[in-house]
Order: structure tokens, then sequence, then C-alpha cells
């Protein structure tokens, strides 16, 4: 199969037109002249819109789409999504196997690091996930075909799409755009899925495999590929066509979206976001040097996911440096954990600029208030900073991380507490003891979900990312109560 | 180490660096080239005893002052380093100026410092290279700086530098037109009315961003001078959003139309708070010369400014290989009291002999340093 940058269920056809478009192919393999980030180019398949796929196409698709999803049962729709995600979890798939390659090619992911996010990413969007994320929200599965009895509370509930949903994907987790359509077609809503031109392979690739299947919902999907600086009236059109919009992005985005969706529309928003980790009073005391060379490869595995540039990803772990092993011995082993993941996980390749500010921010922590030391792997492609913060220390991402000193809870309280509207997910490690204390603090500090280090970059699908409940916002909820 | 502006060994290399500054351009290649090195590294040994982060980093880097022979192997402060409060040779008690700088990446500003003789040295620098190609043919004009004083705007170093010139370049001095209340464009515009009626030649000294703001103002009004010959504009810095973005061609196009200023006369200069010495296009020079080239920001003798490749590991590129952009980094004598080579996120080219600007270093989009926590906050 071809590499393309959109998918559009055959109902478009006649309101398109196929051209093609040359991703560069991110390479900074820097020679005796300077660094090359265009490494060539791969000609990929593209659209080229008609007015009438506004004015026409849109509108029968999403209501083809959602009849289709009206008539599919939750369960038989699971069992579909779950076959496609199978599907990319074989290794000899390949469909997968091509957007390893592609995908590596455009972003500079290593090709362990796409597969990595692959799984990560299917995994986490098998039956059983699936089934927990609705029951999760929903209570029932059955809840999102018919009304279904309430007893506790005497009435009957249905939950019913809220669409039809525009999702606009970001590039910085490989493969992770599919969750949008799959959330939407769990909730039986029709999607039209704006790519980033960053990375617009995988989105299309996820809904060929329905198409090969022959699945219905092959025709419930319709994924985009523009740049919005010069088709900015697109983005315009399906936002007035749709009822729920996803977005992915960064500040810039968050405000566009914030003031463009006006009520009743809904934006479900997923702008940037902090991780960072704890490791509390005490937490290491005594243990065996195994346990804690396995606590510093779960953290390296925290931040060598998706080169730390996904929002769940740590940029900080807070050490207590009271009763804790010394810092120093600790940030050792760090090291050594961090060096493993450069065989095991390959970082990324970096454009010149990327490659040129990572180091200038690195350098110029040498004259940074409270930082202790700048530890670097022999290929300086990881970094740990031994830091007292005085405000929390955002890194550059790719493998840069941040290591704080700290002695008491209210040191990293307070530094995380201007933040609390960007704060996500926090890793902790402490005493059985400090488990409460930090569990409420955390909450309370704007925190949308905490897990042990190394479980950062694998959140379940129950997990109401940013503290939203994805699917259920996605729905609308019809009660009969009363009715004798 | 902390120093003292009149210990013996700091003012001996002061009082030398100032010579070579006022001198050493009559000096033959060579000669010129040992002496540049070997007050480099006499420098970079005072200031990596002084400034505890810049030691450190050059330790990272693997150069110290026991084993560095050549100014190519100091290792560049990188420009965010001035974020920090420490880039300075004596204690704070030495301030004598504090130049905000215009920020790299996020919001926050950084601080470069200037002790009073370091500013002296300075202003040295900036008036030879001034002279040099900004008044190669000599010419005493009247100074029209679009600009508010250094009294009113002491941490801008533009407002010092072009001060600086207009006392102490030719006799017949000038004024600021930049108030508290902003642009006084009536008083300038008198003025320039006054010097033309006089036939007296004039030099606007203006960011670049000011010129197009006048620019845009004459052409609302259908304004147009006839400036007398030998008149000069030199504008200075980028637009960042301040003004329209207009081209260099269509900016020299209009202030030829606005003013009857051509083009060899319109001179283009990079500054820095966290540099003394500023990047004059070399234009008029070439034009008083009888050269014909294109203009190139060139280094004054007591300066070099090299390409970085931007492989991260501090390799220059070879100064003919013009076809490849990099970082600028800036060897600076004047720099006394800081670091005397910065590494900027300016992205640049070799050109000609000189140099070229071409924009900024930009990280990407989803990589964190693209925000800073005041950003964030601040949303």
């Amino acid at each position: 199969m071809e590499l393309t940058s959109f998918y559009l269920p055959d109902i478009f056809n006649g309101h398109y037109k196929t051209g093609a478009i040359e991703i560069s192919r991110l390479g900074s393999e820097c020679g005796e002249t300077g660094c090359d980030d265009n490494a060539g180019n791969i000609k990929i398949a593209a659209h080229e819109l008609k007015d009438s796929f506004f004015t026409e196409g849109l509108t029968r698709f999403y209501e083809n789409a959602a009849a289709i999803l009206g008539s599919l049962k939750i369960k038989d729709i699971i069992d579909t999504l779950d076959c496609v995600s199978r599907q990319f979890l074989d290794r000899d798939n390949p469909d997968r196997k091509m957007a390893i390659e592609a995908i590596s090619a455009i972003t500079g992911f290593s090709k362990e690091s796409a597969a990595k996010s692959i799984e990560l990413e299917f995994s986490s969007s098998l039956k059983p996930e699936m089934i927990a994320a609705v029951i999760n929200e929903f209570g029932s599965l059955e809840i999102l075909d018919e009304f279904i009895p309430d007893a506790r509370n005497n009435r009957r509930s249905r939950a019913l799409p809220a669409g039809p949903v525009f999702a606009v994907s970001s590039s910085n987790i490989p493969a992770l755009p599919h969750l949008s359509i799959m959330r939407a077609f769990l909730t039986k809503n029709p999607v039209a899925v704006k790519t980033s031109f960053d990375e617009p392979i995988f989105t299309p690739l996820y809904m060929h495999a329905f198409r090969k299947i022959k699945s219905p919902l092959s025709e419930c999907a319709a994924v985009l590929c523009y740049k919005s600086g010069e088709n900015a009236g697109y983005t315009d059109k399906f936002i007035d066509r749709a009822n729920v919009i996803i977005a992915y992005g960064g500040i810039a985005a968050e405000k566009y979206f914030a003031g463009r969706i006006k009520y009743p529309k809904k934006l479900i928003m997923h702008p940037h976001r902090l991780g960072f980790g704890i490791i509390g009073e005490g937490a290491l005391k005594d243990k065996p040097a195994a346990r804690l060379d396995e606590l510093a490869r779960s953290i390296a595995l925290d931040a060598a996911t998706f080169d730390q540039r996904a929002c769940l990803a740590p940029h900080i772990y807070f050490y207590c440096v009271e009763d804790n092993e010394n810092i120093t011995d600790f940030i050792a082993r760090l090291m050594r954990a961090f060096e493993y993941y450069e065989e095991k996980l390959p970082p990324a390749r970096l454009s010149g600029a990327d490659n040129f500010s990572r180091r200038a921010f690195l350098d110029s922590l040498n004259f940074e208030k409270g930082v202790a030391d700048i530890y670097e792997t022999i290929s300086k492609k990881s970094a740990v900073i031994d830091i007292t913060p005085s405000k929390f220390p955002l890194s550059p991402l790719n493998r840069v991380l941040f290591i704080a000193r700290y002695q008491k809870p209210e040191e990293v309280l307070n530094i995380i507490k201007p933040l609390d509207k960007y704060l996500q997910n926090a890793a902790l490690c402490v005493k059985a003891e400090h488990e409460k204390f930090w569990f409420d603090a955390l909450s309370k500090s704007g925190v949308s979900r905490i897990c042990a280090p190394g479980e950062m970059p694998a959140p379940t699908m129950m997990w109401r990312h940013d503290g939203i409940g994805a699917l259920i916002e996605m729905t609308k909820f019809c009660d009969i109560e009363k009715y004798y | 180490m902390k120093f003292k502006q009149d210990d013996a060994s700091v003012a001996a290399l002061r009082n030398e660096i100032a010579a070579f500054i006022k001198t050493g351009g009559a000096l033959g290649d060579k000669e010129r080239s040992d002496k540049f090195n070997k007050l480099s590294i006499a420098l970079f040994k005072i200031q990596f005893s002084a400034i505890e982060g810049y030691a450190r980093y050059c330790v990272k880097k693997g150069v110290t002052p026991d084993n560095i022979n050549d100014y190519l192997q100091i290792p560049p402060m990188p420009v965010s380093a001035f974020k920090s409060d420490d880039i300075f040779i004596y204690s704070n008690d030495d301030i004598y100026l504090t130049f905000k700088t215009s920020g790299t990446s996020g919001s926050e500003r950084g601080r470069a410092y200037f002790s009073k003789t370091g500013a002296g040295l300075t202003s040295l620098a900036i008036i030879e290279n001034a002279k040099n190609f900004m008044f190669p043919d000599k010419i005493d004009t009247h100074f029209l700086l679009v600009a508010p004083s250094p009294k009113a705007a002491p941490e801008l170093t533009m407002a010092f530098g072009i001060t600086e010139v207009m006392k102490n370049v030719g006799t017949l001095g000038g004024r600021h037109y930049i108030g508290p209340s902003g642009l006084n464009i009536d008083e300038f515009l008198s003025d320039i009315k006054k010097y033309e009626n006089e036939g007296a030649p004039v030099s606007i000294i203006a960011p670049s961003f000011a010129m197009v703001v006048i620019l845009d103002k004459l052409a609302e009004k259908n304004i147009k001078f006839k400036m007398a010959p030998g008149s000069r504009v030199l504008d200075a810095g980028g637009f960042k959003g301040r003004s329209r973005e207009i081209s260099r061609p269509d900016m020299l196009r209009s202030i030829e139309e606005r003013f009857a200023i051509p083009p060899q006369y319109c001179i283009n200069a990079l500054g820095m708070s966290e540099v003394g010495t500023q990047y004059y296009d070399d234009n008029l020079k070439n034009h008083i010369a009888g050269v014909t080239a294109p203009a190139t920001k060139r280094n004054p003798h007591w300066a070099k400014t090299l390409v970085m490749k931007l492989d991260g590991a501090m390799n220059y590129l070879a100064p003919q290989i013009s076809s490849v952009k990099g970082a600028l980094v800036h060897f600076d004598l004047s720099n006394f009291d800081r670091a005397l080579a910065i590494l900027t996120d300016d992205l640049g080219c070799y050109k000609e002999d000189g140099f070229e600007v071409c924009g900024r270093i930009k990280e990407g989009d989803v990589k964190g340093c693209s925000l800073t926590i005041e950003e964030l906050i601040k949303n």
C-alpha cells in the first residue's frame, strides 16, 4: 500500500482530488559542512478538497456514519476495534512494519521507539481494556445501545452520541491519534480527524485496517491532513459542523480552540501538561541494590519512552535527601539505566535546531544557581541534572531529566502549586505511611493520575485523561423517570 | 575569585586591549591575529577565574587556562547564561550599568553587567567601530536618535551605544526623540525639516521597527524630504512584532523616497546587550572606498564572528563554507567584564569576509524548552 496522508470513505468520492505532498525525512546527521536537517523527502498521497466537500460531502458522511454506528451493537464495535488493535500488535503485520518505518523517518523517533509506542497504545486498546473503560464511565456496555434499567434509582437511562466529532491530533506520540477514533466509535460518534503535518501517516493506516476487514466502521471516520496556516477556513468549517471537538496541541492551539468553540459545542482540550515523580523520605532506605537499580530503570523508562515528548512524561523527579540513598549514588544508577535504554530504545534523531537548543539548554545550566551537577551518558543523548530548584524546572525533553533535591514535602508542594492547571501525571515512590498524605496533596494540586515509577507512559484506557471522562464527555444522556 | 577593577593585572590587560582597539587595525595581518589570540587567552584566564559558572562550564568542555593556546578553544558562553546573576568578573558593588537582554527562548530576560571601566572599553569599541563603518567619510552630521536617552532607559543597550556615538563622533551633537509618551514624531519631523532647509547632513539612528513606523507615517501624510548629501540612516534590531515587517530592499526604497538618502548611506547594524561591539554592514565603507560588493556584516579587528555547526559538539564551520547556516558565536575583546566568547541563538552564515544573520534558531513546538514556567503561569 502506498503511503497516504488521508483516509476518506467512499461517500466523499467526487468531493476531492488526489495529489501528492512531500514530507521531510528528518535526519540531522551532521557532517563536515553542517547539519542536514532534510535527508530527502517522502512522497505521499494527499487530498485536494473541493468546495463540495464541505457543502455536501461532510454532511452526508456524518449522516451516513451516524446511521451505521447507530445500527451497530457496542459489543460488535468493541470486537472490531479489538481486531484492528491486534493487527497492529502483530509484529508480522506489513502495515505495522510500514508504519514504524515511516514514523521513524518522518518524526526522527527511532524504530524501536515507534514500535514501543505502537505496543503501548494498542495493548491498552484491547477488548478487556475497552470494556473496562466503558463500564468505568457508564456502568454498563448496553447503555450505549438502549435504555438500561437503573433499579436503584427507579429509572432507565441511555447514553447517546453527542457528536459529530472533529478531532485535531498532534504528532508527539506515534500512533496516539487512533485514540480519538476509538473513543468516537465507542460512543457511536462519527469523526473527522485532522492529523498533524509532522506525522500524517499512521491515522490513515489505522483506518485502512477497517477497510481491509470490510468493517462498516471504515465508513465512520475521515482522516484529513492540511496545514492550518494555508487552509485556515477548513478548521472553521469542521468546527461548524461538529458538536464535540477534541484537540491536542500547545498554548497557541489551546487559545485558538478556547476562543473559537462556544456553547453548546463541547471542547475536549488536551494542551501542554507537566509530569513529575517523587521519591519520598526514607523510600529507598535499606533497599537492596538490585531494587534500587530496578527503580532507576523505571525512572529512566519514564523519560526514555516517547523521548519524553508525551504529556505523561516526567520533567523532574523530586528526591528527598532525608533518610535515603545518597543522591549522587542514586544518580549514578540512573545514568546506567539511561545508558541501558539508549541501547534498548535508541533516542530520537533531532533536527539541527533541536539539537542545538538542547545542547545550549544543558550548557546554560552550568550557570544556574541550584544546579549541583549535570550528568550525561557517553553519547550525551541522555542527561540528568542534580538541582535544588526554586521553581519547577522545565526539561527541553529528549531525555533530559531533573533530579530535584528536597527535604520537606512542603518544598515540593510549593514548587508545583503555581502550575496546578498544567499538572497531570505524577509517579510516586514513598513509604506506605506517607501514601495518604501524597495522594491527598497531589490530587488537590491538580494531578490527574498517580502511578508507580516506570508506569507513567502506560496509562490504562480507564484513566480520565486530564481528569475528564473521555467517553462520557462525548455522549449525552436520556433518563426515563417517573414514567408509569 | 572576583577581581577589582584596579587590580594590576586586570588594569594592565584592559589597557592593552584598549590600545589594541585604537591602533590594532594598523598592524599587519599576522601580528594583528597573534595579538588578538594572545589578548583573548589572557582575558579568558581572568574570566575563567572570576565567573564560577563559566569555569564549571569550561571544565566540562575540557578547557582550562592551563591547556589553551588558541582562542578558538575558548568555550563560548550561551546567551541564556545571562539569566543567572553571576556573569561578571567583579563583585556586584562594581556594577555600573545593567543592560537587559532581549530574551532568547521564553519571556525571562537576562542581565548583562558592566563596570565603569568596562563601560569605558565598550564605549571605545562602539565609537571606533562607528567611525570606521558609519563615518568612513569623516563627515560631521546632526544626530537624530529615535531612541530614549540612557537616563530615561538605563537598561537599554541601544540607548547607551548610539548616545556614545552622538557624543563622541563629530561636533554637532543631536537629540533623542523617544520620551515618556513614546515617539515625538512632530519634533522629529520639525527638526528634519529644519536640517533639510539648512542643507545640513543628518544621521538618523533608529531601531528597525521604529524606522518602519516613521516611514509609514511619512507615507500616510505623503511627506518627502530632500536631505543634504552625506546624510545617512542606521537601523538596528529586528521588528519583533512591533511594526509591520518589510524586506530590506523595500526599506531602502522607502528611505530613499522619503528622505532622499540613497541605499549606500543606509546601514544595518547588529547589537546585543551581551556583546559590547556592534556589527555594521560595510556598504557605506565600501561605497566611500569605491568598492562594489554586497553589504555584509563586518568584524572590527578586536572581534571575530564564527559560525558554529548545530551538531552540539562545538565545532565551527570553515570560513569558506558560506552555504551552510549555523549558530553565530561572537568573540569580542571589549567584553571584558563578562565573557569574551558568546554563543547566540542567532542563525547565520559566513558571507564574503563577514557574516549574515538569517534569523533565530527555533526548536520545534513539541519541545518543552519552547515554553517557560512564566509563559505557562501567564497563560
